[in-house]
């Protein structure tokens, strides 16, 4: 995604390592790098995180806000559930031809990913839990991701940090009251409760799916593809898969090359097992850094919000 | 001269400092890198530790891009191919410039260029290609001009790139380096270092077009472990803050082998391993 | 907006500082990896990122000067750092305002002419906004260019103060610096010779006022000052440590 350029030299020897199961950096095909977590960080938003993935501190680095708003429902649209919107910007920290309007190609890309994952069904959220008043007012869950840092495997450090904000995240407690009028009607009235103890977390989060980026390089394909295996990948799968081990989306990018359907079933045969590892990673990350979050809520939050240092 | 003086003079070295700190207001001084004078004192410009050489107060940065020096020994990457010149990544404020007059050309050391080597300069260098070079000296505006008129500098191929911190590889006799374990590494001063197969000088030497080749020798598993090996030890030194020389190398390397590659850049084998590295060095000296 | 008590009777304010007192301030160098030099900054509850890069080569040749560094900041505001969530495009006036504000007030400290031919990009990300962007912006990227080891003739801080009743308030938080009446001035300085690098002001101060409210931003930013030399050294300390 960001260009890199290697030499023909550096590339065949990625290419190669790649075909013979033993990548630059030692790691076989399916073996990922590390990941360090955190959560709660930003305390204006509803809920927050903050995902690297990579070795040592240097990785691929996301941070995303949830924001809760009260919408007022506007005919044509559905009666009885909220939504989420979803977008991403990739920071010029991350590569310099992010600056300016650099970055809209990619950000667009990743947002409507970002959307086909989470929007729907299939994302474990239960939109009707964010109606507030059918045909009267709704939440809206805005997820906003900023990308630090890019270092391979971007889709798959987003959609961690998204996880991890979402499971983060709590609303306000909303009081509906039903309050007949002069004219005998019946209407209904909410109330926004404005208290930082009264929250409840956000229902379903826990079933979102997680994805698994493939990249497809020489004869083989790997997961997790560092910078440098990214520059040399013919073609790019991302499946994502619910703790339900269901495949909820695929998108397949990079042009280079097409998929023989062959490799397909392989591909999200390994995905799900790939998926079910994932999960059990993420929650072991996802606890600890809520440990982390409490054991630190009364300190300046420089700790909670910054990754292990190098 | 400088015994007689030392013992009257506060010790000006060594000190850590920040930018606007006043170093010495002693006119026998005079500023070097680092610093700058304002009223008759020299103030530092980064945060970093003062040296001293003789008169020369400088302040060594802990932190910053590579600022070259002639004679350094770099590793570059070529991103442009331009008129009689190549244009090459050092890491540093600016590219660095490769001109066709300054390398070594296919079929002789005394073969005159032509203006067909002019048109075929993507033949010798393209874009992305890394260089194995030398800085030879400083154009007006302050980019390094290079040079790679020597059999051992030239194309680097078998391997792979570590990106280091400048700061952590010193300047030394040697940069190029093959390892006990059958790895060769080069190790440039601007922080880029190459790690690869270890290929005898004798095979290019006889083998003129191979200065020039973008093809990689095969390279077995076995070599392609040790050589991610090695790159994942440089990594974690580099991660860690630690010097990165041959000795450094070669002992991280040895106390590494009891765990696997791919776990090498784990946080916690990687400290454990930075730890001993640093021990060893201390007590080395 | 209506009036709202800003300064109690006991002479507290509404996040129950004095008025000559900072918000608490907590900062931290090289937080980013592929940056040459990066800081986290809060002060309060404003919170800020910066990346910086370089000075590196131009990315288009007509950036380049031929005797100094050319100086780039780009201003990022994060959607959800506002109560209400908004998202800014890049060509908002308020944001390419800040960046501007940034980058004259660094041309001054950075040795531009030690650079030639090259660029030096500020990426400054606001992260959580309460009051006081513009001072935030300035003191966080301070300390991502002497992290990232760009000459400087000095640090550059930055502070706010405003008029709340009769008396001077350091520091400004949001409600503070959204009320009408409150005068709001941005100053920063380069604390080893006292000159100021940046003033700014919205809305009227009686002349007469201005030296007591300057006075009281100057002092404010000889204790940021002491608290980014204080982050650095030991920083510095640590690498050298390492390295020795």
């Amino acid at each position: 995604m960001a260009s890199l350029i290697l030499s023909p030299a550096e590339q065949d020897y990625i290419i190669r390592g790649v075909e013979s199961g033993f990548r630059a950096d030692g790691r076989g095909s399916l073996d990922r790098r590390e990941v360090s977590l955190r959560t709660g960080m930003i305390s204006q938003a509803n809920g927050s995180a903050r995902c690297r993935i990579g070795n040592l501190g240097v990785g691929t680095d996301v941070l995303v806000g949830v924001k809760a708003e009260v919408n007022s429902w506007t005919p044509g649209e559905a009666e009885d559930v909220g939504s989420i919107v979803c977008n991403v910007e990739c920071s010029p920290s991350a590569a310099q031809e992010f600056e300016g309007r650099g970055a809209e190609e990619i950000n667009v890309e990743l947002t409507q990913l970002l959307d086909r994952i989470l929007n729907g069904p299939q994302s474990g959220l239960d939109l009707k839990k964010l109606c507030i008043i059918p045909k009267q007012a709704y939440w809206v869950l805005h997820i906003d991701a900023l990308v630090l840092d890019v270092k391979g495997s971007i889709i798959d450090t987003l959609v961690w940090a998204t996880r991890a904000a979402l499971m983060s995240t709590s609303l306000p407690r909303v009081v509906v009251e039903t309050i007949g009028d002069e004219m005998g009607n019946m209407q209904a009235e909410f109330d926004v409760v404005d208290d930082p103890e009264d929250l409840t977390p956000l229902e379903g989060a826990e079933n979102l799916p997680i994805s698994v980026t493939f990249s497809q390089i020489g004869k083989r394909y790997v997961v997790d593809a560092s910078e440098q295996e990214e520059a040399v990948t013919q073609a790019r799968l991302t499946v994502a898969v619910s703790p339900a081990m269901e495949i909820c989306a695929i998108q397949k990018g990079g042009m280079l090359r097409g998929f023989p359907p062959s490799l397909l079933t392989e591909i999200l045969e390994t995905a799900q097992r790939i998926a079910r590892e994932e999960l059990t990673r993420f929650k072991t990350h996802y606890d600890n850094a809520k440990s982390h979050f409490t054991s630190q809520a009364d300190e300046p939050s420089t700790g909670s919000t910054f990754l292990v240092q190098f | 001269m400088e015994i007689d003086e030392a013992p009257q003079k506060v010790d000006i070295a060594a000190r850590i400092v920040t930018p606007g700190t006043a170093i010495t207001n002693d006119p026998a001084f005079m500023r070097g890198h680092g610093t700058f004078s304002e009223h008759d004192t020299i103030y530092s410009s980064v945060a970093g530790v003062v040296e001293r050489i003789n008169k020369l107060v400088s302040v060594r940065p802990l932190k910053q891009r590579y600022s070259g020096e002639i004679g350094d020994i770099i590793v570059g990457r070529i991103t442009e191919v331009a008129s009689k010149r190549w244009r090459v990544d050092v890491n540093s404020r600016q590219d660095g410039v490769l001109l066709l007059s300054s390398i070594n050309l296919p079929g002789g050391i005394q073969r005159r260029k032509s203006e067909s080597d002019e048109l075929q300069m993507r033949t010798f260098f393209a874009e992305g290609d890394l260089v194995f070079a030398e800085v030879q000296s400083y154009f007006a505006d302050g980019a390094l001009s290079l040079h790679t008129r020597s059999i051992q500098y030239g194309k680097l191929r078998n391997g792979t790139l570590v990106t280091a911190f400048p700061q952590l590889v010193p300047r030394s006799r040697s940069h190029f380096h093959t390892l006990p374990c059958g790895v060769d590494v080069v190790l440039g001063v601007n922080g880029y270092i190459w790690v690869s197969k270890h290929v005898p000088a004798s095979k290019v030497e006889a083998n003129a077009e191979l200065i020039y080749s973008d093809k990689n020798e095969p390279i077995s598993d076995d070599e392609r472990e040790v050589i991610a090996r090695v790159a994942n030890c440089i990594q974690l030194l580099n991660r860690m803050y630690v010097k990165i020389t041959d000795t450094s190398i070669i002992f991280a390397y040895d106390a590494s082998v009891a765990h696997p590659v791919k776990d090498l850049l784990k946080h916690d084998v990687a400290v454990e391993l930075a730890h001993n590295v640093m021990a060893y060095l201390e007590q080395q000296g | 907006m209506s009036r709202q008590e800003l300064l109690s009777p006991e002479g507290l304010r509404v996040d129950g500082r004095r008025a000559n007192e900072l918000r608490r301030i907590s900062c931290r160098a090289s937080v980013l990896n592929s940056a040459d030099g990066s800081s986290y900054y809060e002060q309060g509850n404003t919170k800020v990122l910066v990346a910086v890069y370089g000075p590196r080569e131009p990315r288009t040749k007509s950036l380049a000067q031929h005797d100094h560094a050319a100086v780039n900041v780009e201003f990022n505001v994060a959607p959800f750092s506002t109560s209400e969530r908004r998202k800014r495009s890049k060509g908002d006036k308020r944001l390419l305002e800040i960046a501007s504000f940034v980058k004259q007030t660094f041309q001054g400290a950075i040795q531009t002419a030690v650079y030639p031919r090259s660029q030096i990009d500020i990426y400054i990300h606001l992260l959580q906004h309460d009051g006081g962007t513009l001072e935030t912006c300035i003191n966080a990227a301070t300390l991502a260019l002497v992290d990232a080891g760009i000459s400087m003739v000095d640090y550059v801080c930055a502070c706010t103060a405003g008029f709340i009743d009769e008396t001077p308030v350091l520091d400004l938080n949001f409600v503070e610096e959204s009320s009408i009446e409150t005068p709001d001035l941005t100053v920063a300085v380069l604390p080893r010779s006292g000159n100021i690098a940046l003033l700014q002001m919205e809305s009227r101060l009686h002349s007469s006022k201005l030296e007591d409210v300057l006075e009281l931003a100057t002092e404010g930013c000889k204790h940021i000052h002491k608290k980014l030399d204080q982050a650095v050294l030991e920083a510095a300390n640590e690498l050298a440590k390492k390295l020795s």
